[in-house]
């Protein structure tokens, strides 16, 4: 502020505060508006009106419909709107001193209108506070920001920032926003940016303007996190071509070359008598009759790993298709089986290879075989995308349904449309996970033979269970739903309802098979169970038992195809089938249970966590109980 | 304007676009870029199964999975990309750069695929190292990146080279096209700002960004100009723990603590996923303190709440939240071992009364008072010889022109201490790097009757805590530059001039930042609204490495430089 702003408003004579705002009967005034014509006291009147009531149209002729909401502000603009007497500031200084600003720069340098009244020297302070502000009026060429949009002032108004809401006074002041029209006070709009003419964010051409938080944050590309890239893949995949088309000409010589190598005799009748290393030689001899051999003494490195020949152990070899020296490593030359004819009798003459024309020759096959090959991870892996697929697809539906019951619950029972869609929804969304899971656990029982291979089951198997974990949240919530509108809902079906319930959520102890339609008979078993094995039951179903990968399909058993339902035999008289069923999840939840808080409970003391081994230990005494108790119930029934 | 967002867009992108069954296949420095910014989990949620590094030869050869090339364009990185892809493990490869890639890099791997086998080749501007929201760091140092050539104002070929790249990342992920501004006296600073102008306009079809209202600004500064903040005791988390303990990559090293245990051995500290560090970052030690308290005794509320199991309910609730209790376990663990190893650091090195001298030398001149105190202090047996060292350096900064200069004195008592000869040497080295004749400003507000005077009436106002009465320079430096009031004169423009009201701004200090800017400049972010300022430098520096890259710089200048 004390840099001195270079075009400070020049002074205006003082203005004795709202007192002189009152309108003056047009006979007394010889000012009339060009716009409106309405009469004025006085010069300043008339332009204060020009600002206020004509705002965005200067010189315009003819009423104007956009001037409409400041038609009658003459009046309140006085009493209420600084901004109102901002503005006329501004808008005096630029339409009748512009041409003295130059002038007026070195008047108004340090004086910081301190001549005005209090008031108005409060708000002058206020525009001069802001170097944007004054570059504005700088900038005459820059068209007015529209205010049609403001908000009209109150005498009660709150800031708009919803962690404000200060009251707006002289105090806390009072701006408008430039772009949404709002009003707050002086801390939560000192943000400027570039408006045009129409209140849009224009960053080029637009205007300083005054904004609030949520307007300057609210910019495009402010915020923006996602940076730029640029894709060589097509350049890449030009070039490419290039090198595609070479080494298939490459290959063509090379095949050439082995079509003329296989129809050479493997034995070739030999000149003089024959030997044992001449038999061999005349091979080589007519070898290389199909492509020139380098010459020995200037091969001093092997062309495949770059080694020097040194003594008698690096042989040096030839590759019977290029020609060029290799050593006999199997990394740089192999033999290669060609069948090769000999008088009538077809026979397999190994061959020396070099890695390289071996690589050009199989490319092919290479590509197919990488395209093509399913190794059994591979095919795994595209079951559980599969299901998953499914799941993507079904379980957004079902979350809508879901929403969609649970907001008129009262209302939904058994027998209501939508939850039997729904409940063959997540019946089939059951299916989906449950065949999710067995594929799932299949995999760490894959052949690995690589280290690579373990770690990629694992993670596969890791990635499976957080999928679960995080997935199956919503399935839960629909029989809980179906209960809290059951006291509407037929007699038959409140028998359920009666079971003493430990806590209100227990009545979400109904299975998938219940909703599904299978009856489920009153028994009264089920009603004599203690308490806190009805909240056993009630915990499989929701949705945190999926925290548990191990016996997480114990819930669903029943849903599960995978899982055969041979235990009907054993269905005694007094245990219904479902009951029992239901006893026998328990149990095999609570024994997975019990394995897995074992295994934290050696973790724990192997890293000498005591404090957690203590609790873990006592859980793990609760959980064994509870198992026995549970034995104990199913045991005389077998 | 956040560094960290910024690299994840850039790695989520690329883990998210290709789909199915994959592996994650970087060089060093991609490696050390992700493991800043993503987790496990979090890669493993976009079906990245594996991580590799493209350096291990003797991966195996794994035809149903597709490859995710994440590589520096480096020269190494693209020849171990051709090799890879003259024998390829994988069924498909999507090569993603960290940076602008040559046109030559492209026709080498093209002439290398000749199995057909790459599906995309793209260039993904995440080649720098996000530390904080606001603060990110090139990782070079000495040994691998000496900054300077031939004398100090001259860069390292390499060196230069590595900034550039790793600057232009920075600007091309934040979306900036900025106008320069750097400091007048360092010919580094100018150096570099040239090579980004003329890197910028070269590319610039892609740094065709969409207009701001006012273009960000690029404050390129030398560290010479304020070499007595990096050799402060901080007193604040994130600081004191680089200090005293060091962070290297966003890891901990805790091996010298006593008593340690084994799976504390090496932590890890990322703002990113450990909220209690998020908060604690910038609190100074006392407040640090109390907020562990708090942490430990939440924690202890979530122990108790898990040994009251009365039902099986309970016990549900038990083995549900079990991982995530091991995990708010183990942070506890982390940080109470972290703030119990720095106050035992304190106490054994007698930091507080340390600080205290360090601070008054930083701030206010009493030559007798500090000298006689400095001499009490080389003589006691607490301080470490690092402590003693870093006195005298700053000393000889403070007192440089002063009549009764008394600095050799103080370097043979330094000897006398046992510290290393080339070592104290480093007093010398730090008057030629960083002396009253190399700095621009008045960094002591001690040069000219008014500065002095200026200085006096602030002290007037009184300390807060004796502690941290030093604010880095460089805050009134960004204050200067938000308020528009930056001298052209000593921060000159480069090409663009711009005279508007910065609303971006991204800081640049050659020769290393420092986490006490980092604090500097969060709290400038918090408290000006409409302004982002994201501070970068070549390194991270706490005092050691700083004393350590001026003694490297120094035994590799030719000796008539030394």
């Amino acid at each position: 502020m004390e840099q001195g702003n270079p075009a400070l408003p020049p002074r205006r004579p003082p203005q004795s505060g709202p007192a002189s705002a009152r309108p003056v009967s047009s006979s007394s005034c010889p000012f009339v508006c060009p716009v409106c014509g309405a009469a004025q006291p006085s010069l300043e009147q008339l332009n204060r009106h020009l600002d206020t009531s004509h705002f965005g149209v200067p010189n315009s002729t003819g009423p104007h419909t956009s001037e409409a909401p400041y038609n009658n502000d003459d009046d309140s603009a006085s009493t209420s709107s600084t901004d109102a007497l901002v503005n006329f500031f501004r808008t005096a200084q630029r339409k009748l001193l512009d041409p003295l600003s130059k002038l007026g720069t070195s008047l108004a340098t340090g004086s910081n209108g301190s001549l005005l009244g209090d008031d108005v020297g409060a708000l002058l302070l206020d525009i001069s506070g802001s170097d944007m502000d004054t570059q504005l009026t700088d900038t005459p060429e820059h068209p007015m920001v529209t205010r049609v949009h403001w908000k009209p002032n109150s005498p009660n108004d709150l800031c708009d920032d919803p962690r404000c809401s200060k009251p707006l006074n002289v105090v806390n002041g009072r701006q408008h926003c430039r772009k949404c029209g709002k009003i707050f006070c002086h801390e939560h709009c000192q943000l400027f940016i570039r408006l045009a003419f129409n209140a849009v964010h224009d960053p080029v051409h637009g205007a300083w303007s005054r904004v609030c938080e949520t307007c300057y944050v609210s910019r495009s590309g402010y915020q923006d996190i996602q940076g730029p890239t640029r894709s060589w893949t097509t350049q890449f995949l030009e070039q490419r071509k290039a090198t595609v088309k070479r080494i298939l000409l490459e290959e063509n010589k090379l095949r050439n070359r082995l079509d003329k190598l296989s129809q050479l005799p493997s034995h070739p009748p030999t000149t003089a008598q024959p030997s044992i290393l001449l038999g061999k030689n005349s091979r080589k001899q007519v070898e290389q009759s199909v492509v020139k051999w380098e010459a020995d003494e200037l091969a001093t490195q092997c062309h495949g790993c770059q080694q020097p020949f040194t003594g008698i152990l690096s042989r040096k070899h030839h590759c019977r298709l290029c020609g060029k020296v290799t050593c006999s490593r199997p990394e740089c030359s192999s033999m290669f089986p060609i069948t090769s004819k000999t008088g009538h009798k077809e026979e397999t003459v190994p061959t020396r290879v070099c890695k390289r024309c071996m690589g050009i020759l199989s490319r092919r096959t290479f590509i197919i075989s990488a395209v093509r090959t399913k190794t059994p991870t591979l095919t795994a892996y595209q079951n559980l995308v599969r299901y998953r697929g499914n799941i993507e697809k079904l379980l957004p539906k079902f979350d809508q349904l879901v929403l969609k019951i649970s907001q008129e619950t009262s209302q939904v029972t058994e027998g209501h449309v939508d939850y039997q869609v729904a409940a063959k929804l997540r019946k089939d969304l059951l299916d989906n996970f449950s065949q999710f899971d067995r594929v799932s656990k299949q995999i760490p029982r894959l052949k690995n033979d690589t280290q690579g291979d373990q770690r990629l089951h694992a993670a596969i198997y890791q990635y499976c269970t957080h999928y679960l974990q995080h997935r199956m949240f919503s399935l839960s919530l629909l029989p809980r739903l179906l209960k809290r509108g059951q006291p509407t809902s037929t007699p038959g079906s409140q028998s359920s309802n009666k079971i003493p319930s430990p806590s209100p959520r227990s009545n979400s102890s109904l299975h998938a098979s219940d909703i599904t339609g299978v009856p489920k008979p009153p028994s009264s078993q089920s009603s004599n169970r203690p308490p806190s094995q009805a909240s056993t039951v009630e915990n499989q179903s929701t949705p945190s038992s999926t925290g548990i990968t191990g016996g997480f399909f114990g819930l669903f058993g029943r849903n599960s195809p995978s899982k055969p339902d041979n235990t009907t035999n054993k269905t005694p008289p007094q245990l219904t089938k479902a009951e029992l069923n239901r006893q026998l999840d328990t149990l095999e939840v609570l024994q997975e249970q019990r394995k897995l808080v074992e295994t934290y409970l050696q973790d724990a003391i192997k890293h000498r966590k005591l404090e957690d081994a203590k609790s873990l230990r006592v859980s793990l005494a609760e959980l064994d109980e509870e198992i026995t108790n549970l034995q104990n119930a199913l045991e005389p029934s077998e | 304007m956040d560094v960290i967002q910024a690299a994840q867009a850039y790695i989520k992108k690329m883990v998210s676009d290709v789909t199915g069954m994959k592996v994650l296949l970087m060089d060093q420095a991609t490696t050390s870029i992700t493991s800043a910014v993503t987790t496990q989990s979090t890669l493993l949620s976009k079906e990245t199964f594996l991580v590799d590094r493209i350096e291990h030869e003797h991966r195996d050869v794994m035809m149903h999975l597709k490859c995710v090339c994440f590589l520096r364009p480096s020269e190494d990185s693209i020849q171990r990309l051709v090799e890879e892809l003259r024998n390829p493990k994988y069924r498909e490869y999507y090569v993603y750069f960290s940076n602008v890639v040559k046109k030559s890099a492209i026709e080498q791997l093209a002439e290398a695929d000749e199995n057909e086998l790459v599906r995309e080749v793209q260039e993904y501007y995440a080649d720098y190292l996000p530390i904080n929201q606001d603060l990110f760091s090139l990782n070079m140092k000495p040994q691998a990146y000496p900054l300077y050539g031939d004398d100090l104002h001259k860069w390292n070929a390499a060196a230069l080279q590595r900034t550039l790249q790793g600057l232009m990342a920075t600007l091309l992920s934040l979306k900036k096209r900025p106008v320069i501004r750097y400091e007048r006296n360092s010919g580094m600073a100018k150096r570099l700002g040239r090579e980004i102008s003329t890197a910028i306009q070269g590319e610039s079809n892609l740094f065709n960004f969409r207009q701001t209202d006012t273009p960000p600004v690029l404050l390129l500064l030398d560290r010479r100009n304020d070499p007595v903040t990096p050799l402060l005791n901080q007193w604040t988390y994130q600081a004191m723990v680089h200090e005293l303990l060091g962070i290297d990559n966003g890891r901990v090293d805790l091996t010298s603590v006593p008593d340690i245990r084994s799976d504390m051995k090496e932590v890890i500290l990322s703002v990113d996923q450990d909220s209690f560090y998020h908060k604690t970052l910038y609190y100074n030690f006392g407040d640090l303190g109390e907020n562990i308290k708090q942490y430990v005794e939440e924690y202890q509320k979530k122990t108790q709440s898990n040994m009251k199991i009365d039902s099986i309910a309970d016990m549900k609730r038990f083995v549900e939240n079990y991982p995530e209790f091991r995990k708010l376990s183990g942070n506890v663990t982390k940080h109470v071992t972290l703030v119990g190893e720095l106050s035992r650091l304190v106490e054994k090195n007698g930091l507080l009364d340390l600080s205290e001298l360090e601070q008054s030398l930083a701030c206010s001149e009493s030559h007798a008072n500090d000298l006689q105190r400095i001499r009490e202090m080389l003589a006691s047996p607490k301080i470490s010889n690092l402590g003693k060292l870093r006195l005298v350096c700053l000393y000889a900064l403070r007192y440089e022109s002063y009549p009764n200069n008394a600095t050799k004195e103080l370097m043979q008592m330094l000897a006398k201490c046992g510290v290393d000869e080339r070592i104290v040497q480093c007093v010398d080295h730090l008057i030629a790097y960083a002396g009253d004749r190399q700095r621009q400003g008045d960094l002591f507000q001690n040069r000219d009757i008014f500065s002095r005077s200026r200085h006096v009436f602030r002290g007037l106002k009184g300390v807060e805590n004796v502690y941290t009465q030093h604010t880095p320079r460089l805050g009134e430096t960004l204050e200067a530059l938000i308020k528009c009031k930056l001298k052209d004169p000593e921060y000159p423009f480069l090409d663009q001039v711009s005279r508007d009201r910065p609303q971006d701004i991204i800081v640049f200090m050659v020769g290393g930042a420092t986490y006490a800017e980092a604090r500097l400049v969060a709290q400038i972010n918090n408290s000006t609204p409409g302004v982002r300022v994201v501070l970068g430098g070549t390194t991270v520096h706490n005092s050691e490495s700083f004393v350590e890259e001026l003694v490297y710089a120094f035994n590799r200048m030719p000796p008539s430089l030394r």
